[in-house]
C-alpha cells in the first residue's frame, strides 16, 4: 500500500511525498522506514515530530491504510 | 577593572530633573549578572509596596547584560523592566535590535527612570553626557516617524532610539516601546508606563568599547558555536525564514492555541490557512535579511507589500508570536491582514500578543452573542474575518470607540463592559502567549506561576518539551528539579543580555561560559545555579511584598485542558498545573502557601538581605 505524507516544519527537500508499506503496517514501521532515508539531522527532527494521520491524532500503534495521509509536523520553539 | 561592563548606571527623576551616575559594583555584577537581575534588585529597594504603577514612584528600568557590546554572538538584548499596570506585579520584558549595546557603549550598563515630567521629554545619552529634553513637538509621533527626527535633530544619524507611539503616549495598557523601528520589550503594559511619565524616547548614541577580561576566549567561544551552528537545521531554518517559519507546523500540532484557545488547528484552522500565514509563503514579500546586533543568525526580515487590501511600502516579517496572534487565534489565514496587523502594532507601539489576543476574546465574544454590532462600534467581528480584524486593530491603536477600551486588554474590556470574563484567555490579567500548555504541559507552570506571568521566554520545563512531543511529559510527578534547572539557566540567559536563540540554535553551555570569558570571573554551572535562583527569587519577592502570592495566580482553564479536547493531536489532555507549581516551588525553597522563600534557602543564596528583611524582619547585615 502508499500512503502519502506531508510535511510541516521539516524542510529537508529530497525526503520523500508518498512511500510503500507493507499492508496491515502501523505507524511505527511507518516511521521507521521513513527514518531509514533521512540523514542524520532529518532523523533527529522526525524522532521528536508530531504525527497525524488523515488529521486525527496518532500513535505507534494506530493501523494505516492505503492512501492515509501523514501529517509530519516539527515544532520549533521560537517567539 | 570591571570587565564586561560599562560600569556606570544612570538614573533620572523626571519630576525634578536630577540626574545621578552610580557605579556598577562588583558586588551588584557577580550576583545579579545584569538585565533583569540588576532590575529587580534595584526595583525593590526603589518603588515602595503599592506604588501606583502609572504614577511617579513606579521605575522604568533598561538594562544591558555582560555579553552586550562585547563580540559574544546572540548578545544583542536588553531588558525593560518596571512595575505593571496590566499585573499589578513584577514586570520584565526584553528585546533585540540595536538599542542595549548602543546604551552601553554610551557609557552605562542601565538607565533607570522615575517621576513624571510636567511635559514631554526624552532622554538623550551621548557617550556620557545625559539630557532631558523637550519631546513637545515628537509627541504624537509614530515609532519610526519619530526615529528619523531624533536622528536629524541631534544631528547623529546613528543614534538608536527605543520610543513610546501614540499608543503608548494614551496610555494603553497593551502598549510598549518600540526600539530599531520595529523591536519591542512588548509585554506588560511599558509602553503606558514611558507615557504616565511623558517620556516619548530614550535615545543612544556610544562609542565607547567594554573592557572584556579574555577575548580570546570570546572568540574561541564563537567559533564552535559558528561551527554547531553549519550543521544544526534549526539554525537553517530560523536564519532563513524567522520564528514564523514554524508558524503551519505549530497551528496543526496544537502548539499554538486556535480559536481564542478553544479550538483544534487541523480541525478548525487547516493546513492551507496555516501555511498561509507561515513565514515561507510570506516572504514572497521580502526585500532584506536582517540581524540583531551580534547576531549570526539573522531571524528578521524586511518586506515590501505591493499586493493585497493594505499596501505597505516598507514593513517587517512577523514573529510566530505575532503570526499565531493574528493567525490561527482569530482563524484568520489571510496574510495581508496579519501584516498590516503587525504594521500597525510596530507603528503605534503595541504589543502584537495582547493585540491578537484581546481581538480573539471580543470575537468569540461577539460571535457567542455577548457582545453587540454595536458594542464594537459596527464591525462585524466574525472569526477569520480580516478586514473586520484590521479595522478593530486600527480603532484599538487609534483610541478610537471600542477601541479605546479594548486598547487597555481583554481583561479591561471585560471588566469595563461587565461581561465576557468566561472567555478570558490571561494569566493573573495578562494575555497568554502563543504556546499552548496542552502540548508542553510545563508551560502551564511558567504561565502562572512566574513572577512574569504569562511570558514564552522563561525556560523551565515547557522550554524543553516544545521541541517534541511525548506521553512522558503528561506525567506531573516529579517535576520540580528539571524545571527548576531550565528556570534559573534561563534567567541568566536573559540576564546576560544573550538571545533565546543562544539556547535554541545554538551550542548548549556556552552562555556560562561567555559570561566568565567576559568577566573574569569563575561562572560555574553551580554558581549559575545559585545566581540564576537568587534572581528568581527577588522578582519573586517582589510580588510577595505586593501581596500576590501563588495561590492568587491564575490562568484560565481552557490553556490546562480544562476541559480536555474532545479531538485532535491534543485530544483527552489535561494538566494539574497546581501539582507543576507545588513541585517547582517545593524544588526552589519556597512555601506554596505563603509563597515566602524559605529564610535558609535565602541565607544559602546569599545577598537577598532585603528580601530576608522584608520577610523575616531585621537580618544583620553584613
Amino acid at each position: 500500500m502508499i500512503v502519502n505524507i506531508k510535511y510541516f516544519g521539516l524542510l529537508n527537500e529530497k525526503m520523500p511525498i508518498s512511500i510503500e508499506l507493507p499492508d496491515d503496517s502501523n505507524l511505527k514501521v511507518f516511521k521507521k522506514i521513513l527514518i531509514g532515508k533521512a540523514d542524520k539531522h532529518t532523523a533527529e527532527v522526525l524522532n521528536r515530530a508530531t504525527f497525524l494521520v488523515n488529521k486525527s491524532k496518532a500513535d505507534n500503534e494506530t493501523v494505516l491504510k492505503h492512501n492515509d495521509l501523514i501529517m509530519i509536523l516539527s515544532v520549533l520553539g521560537g517567539g | 577593572m570591571l570587565y564586561g561592563y560599562a560600569g556606570k548606571m544612570v538614573f533620572v527623576n523626571l519630576s525634578n530633573g536630577v540626574i545621578e551616575e552610580k557605579d556598577t559594583t562588583k558586588e551588584l555584577a557577580e550576583n545579579f549578572i545584569g538585565g533583569y537581575g540588576f532590575g529587580a534588585k534595584i526595583l525593590f529597594d526603589m518603588i515602595p509596596v503599592g506604588a501606583d504603577p502609572l504614577g511617579p514612584e513606579n521605575v522604568m528600568g533598561f538594562i544591558t547584560g555582560p555579553a552586550s557590546a562585547t563580540k559574544a554572538l546572540f548578545g544583542g538584548r536588553y531588558t525593560t523592566v518596571h512595575k505593571s499596570p496590566v499585573t499589578g506585579g513584577w514586570n520584565d520584558a526584553n528585546s533585540g535590535g540595536y538599542f542595549g549595546p548602543e546604551l552601553k557603549k554610551a557609557g552605562y550598563d542601565a538607565l533607570f527612570v522615575n517621576g513624571i515630567a510636567n511635559k514631554p521629554v526624552y532622554i538623550y545619552i551621548n557617550d556620557g553626557k545625559v539630557e532631558i529634553r523637550d519631546a513637545s513637538h515628537l509627541w504624537g509621533m509614530d515609532t519610526k516617524k519619530v526615529w528619523e527626527a531624533l536622528k536629524e535633530e541631534t544631528g547623529e544619524p546613528k543614534v538608536r532610539v527605543s520610543a513610546i507611539g501614540p499608543a503608548g503616549e494614551r496610555q494603553s495598557l497593551i502598549s510598549c516601546p518600540i526600539n530599531d523601528g520595529h523591536r519591542a520589550p512588548g509585554r506588560g503594559g511599558g509602553g503606558a508606563v514611558m507615557g504616565s511619565k511623558k517620556l516619548k524616547a530614550i535615545v543612544v548614541r556610544g562609542t565607547k568599547d567594554i573592557p572584556v577580561a579574555h577575548p580570546e576566549k570570546v572568540t574561541e567561544i564563537n567559533k564552535k558555536i559558528s561551527e554547531y551552528m553549519k550543521d544544526s537545521q534549526t539554525s537553517y531554518a530560523f536564519g532563513t525564514w524567522g520564528t514564523g517559519v514554524g508558524t503551519p507546523a505549530s497551528a496543526l500540532s496544537g502548539d499554538s492555541p486556535v480559536k481564542n484557545w478553544g479550538g483544534v488547528g487541523v480541525v478548525d484552522f487547516g493546513d492551507k490557512k496555516a501555511e498561509n500565514v507561515g513565514a515561507i509563503a510570506l516572504d514572497r514579500y521580502k526585500t532584506k535579511k536582517y540581524n540583531c546586533a551580534s547576531c549570526p543568525l539573522g531571524c528578521g526580515a524586511e518586506y515590501k507589500v505591493e499586493d493585497g487590501r493594505w499596501p505597505l511600502e516598507q514593513t517587517e516579517r512577523p514573529e510566530y508570536e505575532t503570526a499565531a496572534a493574528f493567525g490561527s487565534t482569530l482563524l484568520c489565514g489571510e496574510a495581508d491582514a496579519i501584516l498590516k496587523c503587525n504594521d500597525i502594532c510596530n507603528v503605534y507601539g503595541i504589543d502584537t500578543i495582547s493585540a491578537g489576543m484581546t481581538i480573539a476574546w471580543a470575537m468569540e465574544c461577539y460571535n457567542e452573542g455577548i457582545l453587540s454590532k454595536e458594542d464594537l462600534d459596527g464591525i462585524e467581528l466574525t472569526w477569520g474575518n480580516g478586514e473586520a480584524i484590521v479595522l478593530l486593530m486600527q480603532k484599538m491603536a487609534d483610541g478610537d470607540g471600542c477601541g479605546a477600551i479594548l486598547a487597555n486588554g481583554s481583561a479591561y474590556a471585560a471588566k469595563y463592559w461587565n461581561k465576557g470574563e468566561e472567555f478570558l484567555q490571561t494569566a493573573s490579567g495578562i494575555e497568554l502567549p502563543m504556546h499552548d500548555p496542552r502540548f508542553a504541559p510545563g508551560l502551564a507552570r511558567t504561565y502562572k506561576y512566574d513572577p512574569t506571568p504569562g511570558r514564552h521566554v522563561k525556560g523551565g520545563l515547557g522550554a524543553i518539551q516544545m521541541m517534541g512531543h511525548d506521553e512522558e511529559r503528561y506525567n506531573f510527578s516529579d517535576t520540580g528539579e528539571h524545571d527548576l534547572n531550565f528556570t534559573v539557566n534561563t534567567e541568566i540567559m536573559n540576564c546576560a543580555s544573550l538571545c533565546y536563540f543562544n539556547s535554541l540554535c545554538s551550542l548548549q553551555g556556552t552562555q556560562n561560559q561567555f559570561i566568565s570569558a567576559i568577566t573574569g570571573m569563575e561562572f560555574n554551572d553551580e554558581e549559575a545555579f545559585k545566581t540564576g535562583l537568587r534572581i528568581y527569587m527577588m522578582r519573586h519577592a517582589f510580588n510577595i511584598r505586593e501581596g500576590i502570592k501563588p495561590s492568587h495566580m491564575t490562568i484560565p482553564k481552557r490553556s490546562v485542558g480544562n476541559p480536555p479536547l474532545n479531538e485532535g493531536p491534543l485530544k483527552g489532555y489535561s494538566i494539574d498545573v497546581e501539582l507543576l507549581g507545588r513541585n517547582f516551588f517545593e524544588a526552589a525553597g519556597i512555601d506554596y502557601n505563603t509563597g515566602k522563600p524559605h529564610k535558609e534557602k535565602l541565607e544559602e543564596l546569599g545577598c537577598l538581605d532585603e528580601v530576608l528583611e522584608d520577610l523575616y524582619g531585621e537580618v544583620e547585615l553584613a
